[in-house]
């Protein structure tokens, strides 16, 4: 696999005179402070929405950003990989450890929720392969419950029993991924 | 949430549920307003046991708290787990959630950490680039300012603890209640009558102590950029 983030270095510790901008001022991993070292007490975490999803549209404009990382088209399995693949060059560059994700930050949900499932076995497959030999593990996962239609009266709240089951089986699901990746926690 | 518990530990999740408290966005008013309202809601449904609080900077300044009050609330009740390392502006709205860069913010928020013994969960960036940072570098840039902020934050709350003045200061704040009356107080063991009779002998208390406001920010000054 070709490097996604090309020209960047792994980012280093280098102290606080550095005016390097690939360098670390004062995270220095395995300082030690009261007992534990800076990466013990300070678990960075990667959300995955965010730094491999978020483009910059907001309500004013379109996004700003690429977050294709190669992939031919979007929505995708393909770019679902690509994400897993520029996620772990991410995180080993900067030295995290911990990633956190939403269930349809994963995959492209389908309209059939069988079919959305299928898609999170297949990626999170890929996930823990990506994981091994390294020592990066999830933080935690969550479900996202807002952003379909079908959650515009609220999830746990809505007024529809049909829709409450839908956010019982997307839960289910999430907590079935968490546990497979080794998640720390489960966030609601 | 008890079914997703009970699924949870029937596949062998042994980990922390978290709740992450917001007050607003998408609607007007939410369950999980701020740490203390789910906290009152984890109690009332026997949830407290299997749920910690996952707290975020941002979602704490939308209900008009500071990230230190909610991270406290977390930490006395037990129940400090995870943390969203973000920030908002304070001249907007809403949840911006950018990089945290604010380093007298991350001190205290580390100095929380370290009081309650750490966190269950860790330090999650639920932090986006501004829309003109757009490059992979500006990816990069952002993680970097977000973890240097934090090292800073946990450097400087180790040296506030070690310098100790303040966990001093609090000490001496509360100390009526070490001993006599304000010991009995704190033990429970005392009744409404028997403090109306110790008020009544006294005919009027003294001022309380000074609460050193200004002193007290001095010293943070001090340490944070000696």
């Amino acid at each position: 696999m070709s490097e996604i983030f090309k020209g960047i270095p792994e980012i280093k510790f280098e102290g606080k005179d550095s005016t390097n901008p690939f360098a670390f001022k004062y995270y220095d991993a395995k300082k030690e402070i009261m007992g534990k070292t800076m990466e013990e007490h300070l678990s960075f975490a990667m959300a995955w929405w965010h730094n491999l999803g978020a483009t910059g549209v907001d309500m004013f404009g379109r996004g700003t950003a690429d977050k294709s990382f190669g992939a031919s088209s979007q929505g995708t399995m393909e770019h679902a990989k690509a994400k897993v693949d520029a996620g772990f060059e991410f995180m080993k560059k900067l030295g995290i450890k911990y990633f956190c994700f939403h269930d349809v930050d994963l995959v492209p949900e389908a309209d059939d929720i069988n079919e959305t499932n299928r898609r999170l076995d297949e990626l999170s497959d890929y996930i823990l392969e990506k994981m091994e030999g390294t020592d990066i593990k999830c933080l935690w996962g969550t479900a996202n419950m807002f952003g379909n239609p079908r959650y515009m009266n609220g999830a746990g709240s809505t007024n529809s029993a049909d829709v409450f089951c839908f956010a019982a089986a997307q839960v289910k699901k999430a907590l079935d991924i968490t546990v497979k990746l080794g998640g720390r926690g489960y966030v609601f | 949430m008890k079914m997703a518990v009970e699924y949870g530990r029937s596949i062998g999740f042994t980990g922390d549920f978290y709740i992450e408290p917001k007050p607003k966005e998408p609607m007007k008013h939410q369950y999980d307003f701020d740490a203390a309202t789910a906290i009152g809601f984890l109690k009332q449904y026997g949830l407290d046991k299997d749920f910690k609080m996952n707290i975020e900077a941002n979602h704490a300044t939308l209900a008009q708290h500071t990230f230190q009050h909610e991270l406290r609330i977390s930490a006395i009740n037990g129940m400090l787990g995870s943390v969203d390392a973000n920030q908002g502006d304070p001249l907007l709205g809403w949840d911006t959630d950018e990089f945290p860069c604010n380093v007298y913010d991350a001190t205290l928020c580390m100095y929380e950490v370290l009081k309650a013994g750490g966190l269950t969960g860790g330090f999650n960036f639920d932090s986006k680039n501004r829309r003109p940072s757009y490059t992979y570098e500006d990816m990069f840039h952002a993680f970097i300012l977000g973890m240097d902020t934090f090292a800073l934050g946990l450097v400087k709350a180790a040296e506030l603890i070690e310098d100790g003045r303040i966990d001093d200061f609090v000490k001496e704040r509360y100390a009526s209640y070490n001993d006599g009356i304000g010991k009995k107080i704190r033990e429970g063991s005392t009744s409404l009558k028997e403090l109306s009779d110790y008020a009544c002998d006294m005919k009027a208390p003294e001022l309380p102590g000074s609460g050193r406001q200004e002193y007290l920010e001095e010293v943070l000054n001090n340490v944070l950029f000696k």
